[in-house]
């Protein structure tokens, strides 16, 4: 109740960098052509076909300077549905590592998923990097999420901004911190999740005080950000959270614009007859501009913990449902408003997934989320 | 809040805002599951596949349901709620002078399994475990005896004393006797440095966390050791732990001993989904147990060898969200449907059967003087159309028998009396008319509120998803004034929508979902054509598969399942089955001079796959067929009896 009370700070990312397509293609021309620069790319190792179009469009960038690429070799277990795809995975890969040739080092951390029965994929991937030294000798962190599961960049990233934020200022040059996700809503929508977990959890660093007991009694707000084929999260995610407050977010504005009402449609008998939700919680944020709804999710937040408060505060856990790209928005925050109030990332994973087809033509989006823009 | 249009879609308890409408809504007859002695006093293990009612049945025993109750029952503003009050009485709950326990109810589930995967040694990760669980229960304890005693939370807790338990008892950082508000304080810390370090952005530092050795807090929140005004807060204290599947099953075991050696007053419930269980557990069925604490409560399989009961308690329950539905004129939810087939409409249908069936009967029979008397007797039957060509439809399957028996015997040339057909027509063979009649005839079969009832397989929240289906599209109708009750047509293709909305979700939902709906669509299809064989053996047919006890107890050799992985892959996908209430299985049934294992179909599944409802009804097969349906869809065999 006491975090509660704090002001509404200024926002980290108010002003931000946010390319796409050829903006983006010639936003990395300009910033590896300033000056020469070590980046290191982190990518999935993964058999979706958007896994190297980011590196390869660094890669065609040019300017000086290695190009060293850490790739994620996802360890899902036996039963996972996505070892069917073990050859694409495998001709991703050849693919990256001729991509990179001589520009650099190209390594491979070992990600695994499980220990006996329990997820441990989460845990494992924030501990990828455990000390800012071993980000500060780059000039740029590059993270590609295209074929990166949620439960997987969340953690990750968050570690990541985590060390650079740690990081002593001074003693080397701010390491910029950027992510790339190849946007493809049509290629989502036929990635299909199989043997989806049976609860689902906080995510690792982002539980917040959802656990504990000392504050049970304060009311609980979910805002999760809506996403087709996503029925069943929803409802495990739900059980989880167990909110006294639903406050959906749907992609609008959006390519097509009755993509928000389609997933009304979808969710109906969840929102309106299960839960009872009042149509005026419900929100709507960009579905192409992840600091969009880094705005609105933060503005609703604090609402709420300023509304709340004369009833004795609120925790708010945020779920993302939705494209990567929009998901990104709840991670930034998440990540900025843990250390001020009462916020979590709830979470479902699955145990790999079926794809119908993988024709793909994605739309490359680029965002700068720390380092030297920052700075000033 | 204004009452749901549809109350049926309130499937979780969480859903319902007030306590009113929670004790409304609640059917006293669930509480049977409880023995009505030990429930109080002892550990008591209750598990259910998701959606048994097992969370229900715990928000009941809480401070303001009970506290509720009493006023409803004081000031008789819900008749509904009388029964509800007796049977709370009559087990100790609650008298006129108000709520008589403390009940307390803990989410057991959230964030421990991730201590597992602290690098520390097992005695650490315990002490951990131990710690977190500890400061929790106390935490819970006391916010529901706030709320018992209408204190405000915490600084009311001033107020409550807490005395040790014996005066060698002692508690790390914390000196006793001290007052409610220094326990939540001491409860609240601990809980909050082991929390804030698990959730840390940066690498973890586990090496100063607290710890306790034992379930000491069990000690703390006896009704003796809490008092208010140097009074016993209540008479008893119920801890009610939920969600136990969510531990890790170290932590489970550990949880569960350390309860059982605490012998404490305090009674204790351990609410689990059966994914708690490993295989081993789950393909034994909680058999092993049962020695240290009370037998587990398994709700499902209590209420198997009881199902008729449980389908009147799921219509009562229906009618009770029916009369709470907000602008619907319905009173009961038997009048949401029809459930006859006896109406006009369907007359020409059967008077065309009939014609049909006697034509086949007569080519497939007609030259022999064997069946004379039968077929007269049918030509002369009187009854409603339906009654007839039920009839007409059991002649057939009873001639086919008799022209497919094996042996002949020496008077298998003489004439057949029409006593003998009554003798043989017996229910079960009428019921296995009535199912071939449908699917010849495109006639509806799964109809009706008792149908609908037996469809939830003994699990409620899957009657409340199948009600409230029939619901949606009654309240519906009677609002355009098309009358209530939906045709039996419209509720059996609800009913299959329904089946086909669990099977898909199927591969998405449910862990080797892929693998487990191949073996189910092989033991569904097997159990299709085992049903409508000519003779209807089994009758009316069978909806599930068996295997021999001997060769489950080889699914349970470790030894065994090491040297074939098959196996051990085909025992992990029934367990998950198990868990899931896809299958239902029934132990040690007797058949044959043998013992077997059932394995029923979840009765939605039925509707998949066009087979009765009716339970135990079986085709057994070795186990070496089940192993091979998971890579291996069932193809009917080319020739009659090639399988069997």
């Amino acid at each position: 109740m006491i975090r509660n009370a704090v002001p509404i700070p200024p926002m980290r990312w108010r002003d931000y960098v946010l390319e796409k397509g050829q903006g983006l293609a010639a936003f990395w021309a300009r910033h590896l052509d300033a000056r020469e620069r070590s980046v290191l790319v982190v990518l999935g190792k993964g058999f979706d076909p958007r896994s190297h179009a980011g590196l390869d469009m660094i890669l065609a960038a040019g300017g000086g300077g290695s190009r060293n690429v850490l790739g994620l070799d996802y360890d899902e277990g036996e039963g996972s549905a996505s070892l069917a795809y073990a050859s694409r995975v495998e001709r991703n890969w050849e693919h990256i590592t001729g991509a990179v040739g001589d520009r650099g080092m190209v390594n491979v951390h070992r990600l695994r998923f499980w220990s006996g029965k329990r997820r441990v994929g989460p845990l494992n991937a924030a501990n990828v990097f455990n000390a800012p030294e071993e980000l500060t000798h780059y000039d740029d962190v590059v993270v590609d999420i295209s074929a990166m599961p949620r439960g997987i960049y969340f953690p990750l990233l968050a570690r990541l901004l985590f060390l650079l934020d740690e990081a002593v200022p001074g003693q080397t040059g701010p390491t910029n911190l950027h992510v790339i996700v190849a946007d493809d809503p049509l290629l989502d929508s036929r990635i299909m999740d199989e043997g989806i977990d049976e609860t689902a959890e906080f995510l690792h660093s982002f539980e917040g005080s959802f656990s504990r007991e000392a504050t049970g009694q304060q009311s609980k707000v979910w805002i999760p950000l809506l996403g087709e084929g996503r029925t069943t999260h929803f409802d495990r995610i739900y059980d989880r959270v167990k909110p006294d407050e639903i406050c959906p977010v749907l992609p609008f504005p959006s390519k097509n614009p009755r993509r928000g009402d389609d997933i009304v449609q979808e969710y109906r008998d969840l929102l309106f007859d299960q839960h009872r939700l009042d149509p005026r919680s419900l929100m709507y944020a960009a579905e192409q501009n992840p600091f969009e709804v880094y705005r609105r999710v933060r503005k609703a937040v604090f609402h709420y913990r300023d509304t709340l408060s004369l009833i004795g505060g609120c925790k708010v856990a945020l779920s993302a449902l939705s494209s990567k790209l929009m998901s990104l928005g709840t991670l930034m925050v998440a990540y900025e408003l843990k250390p001020l109030l009462d916020i979590g990332l709830a979470h479902i994973d699955c145990r790999g997934y079926r794809v119908e087809d993988f024709e793909s033509t994605p739309e490359l989006f680029g965002l700068w989320l720390a380092g030297e823009c920052y700075a000033v | 809040m204004k009452p749901p249009r549809n109350p049926f879609r309130l499937r979780r308890s969480e859903s319902i805002d007030s306590e009113a409408t929670f004790l409304s809504l609640f059917e006293p007859g669930i509480l049977d599951i409880l023995p009505v002695e030990a429930w109080k006093e002892s550990v008591q293990v209750i598990r259910s596949a998701a959606g048994g009612g097992k969370t229900s049945l715990m928000r009941l025993f809480v401070p303001g349901a009970l506290q509720t109750l009493h006023a409803m029952h004081t000031h008789r503003t819900d008749e509904q709620t009388g029964e509800l009050f007796q049977k709370l009485k009559e087990l100790g709950a609650i008298d006129e002078a108000g709520p008589k326990l403390l009940g307390v109810s803990l989410l057991c589930g959230r964030g421990y399994s991730r201590l597992e995967d602290l690098p520390l040694d097992d005695a650490r990760k315990s002490r951990l475990f131990f710690g977190l669980l500890n400061a929790r229960i106390v935490l819970a304890v006391l916010h529901n005896l706030a709320a018992f005693k209408k204190l405000d939370f915490p600084e009311g807790l001033a107020q409550v004393q807490v005395r040790p338990p014996t005066v060698s008892f002692s508690v790390p950082s914390l000196s006793l006797p001290c007052d409610g508000l220094r326990l939540f304080e001491w409860a609240r810390d601990l809980e909050h440095k082991v929390c804030s370090s698990l959730d840390s952005f940066g690498p973890l530092r586990v090496d100063s966390l607290p710890g306790h050795d034992s379930l000491l807090s069990l000690a703390l929140i006896r009704a003796d050791t809490l008092l208010v005004g140097g009074e016993p807060l209540a008479d008893r204290v119920l801890l009610m732990m939920d969600d136990i599947q969510q531990l890790t099953s170290a932590q489970r075991e550990r949880l569960i001993e350390a309860v059982i050696e605490a012998r404490s007053p305090v009674g204790v419930w351990i609410a689990e989904r059966f994914e708690a269980l490993n295989t081993n557990d789950m393909l034994a069925s909680g058999t092993n147990e049962g020695r240290d604490y009370n037998e587990p409560i398994s709700i499902e399989k209590y209420w198997r060898p009881k199902h008729a009961r449980f389908e009147k308690l799921a219509i009562k329950i229906a009618d009770r969200r029916v009369r709470y539905a907000a602008d619907a004129e319905i009173n009961a939810f038997r009048a949401c449907m029809q459930d006859s087939l006896d109406v006009p409409q369907y007359e020409p249908v059967f008077a065309r059967a009939c014609e049909e069936i006697e034509a086949r009967i007569i080519a497939r029979a007609g030259s022999s003087k064997r069946f004379e008397e039968w077929i007269a007797a049918r030509r002369q039957a009187q009854g409603t159309p339906r009654d007839l060509a039920v009839g007409w439809r059991s002649l057939e399957v009873l001639i086919e028998r008799e022209l497919r028996r094996p042996q002949k015997s020496l008077f298998d040339d003489l004439l057949l009396e029409e006593e003998e057909l009554e003798q043989k027509n017996d229910s079960s063979v009428r019921n296995a008319a009535e199912l071939f009649l449908a699917r010849e005839c495109g006639l509806p079969y799964y109809f009706g509120p008792e149908c609908v009832a037996r469809l939830a397989s003994l699990n409620i929240k899957q009657f409340l998803g199948l009600a409230g289906d029939i619901f949606e599209e009654s309240a519906a109708s009677e609002l355009l004034k098309k009358g209530a009750a939906l045709s039996p047509e419209r509720q059996h293709k609800l009913m299959k929508r329904a089946a086909q909305a669990v099977w898909d979700d199927i591969p998405n939902g449910v862990a080797m979902g892929r693998e487990l709906r191949n073996f189910l669509e092989a033991v569904g299809k097997f159990s299709h054509w085992y049903t409508y064989r000519p003779t209807a053996p089994n009758d009316p047919g069978v909806g599930g598969t068996a295997l021999r006890m001997s060769e489950r107890g080889l699914l349970m050799d470790e030894n065994h399942l090491r040297a074939r992985p098959n196996h051990k892959r085909f025992a992990d996908i029934l367990a998950s089955a198990l868990a899931h209430n896809l299958l239902v299985a029934d132990l040690d049934y007797k058949c044959k001079g043998e013992k077997w294992m059932v394995l029923n179909l979840n009765r939605l599944l039925c509707v998949h796959f066009d087979l009765p409802l009716n339970y135990g009804l079986y085709k057994e097969r070795p186990l070496q067929q089940l192993v091979d349906w998971i890579d291996r869809p069932f193809a009917e065999p080319k020739t009659e009896g090639s399988l069997l």
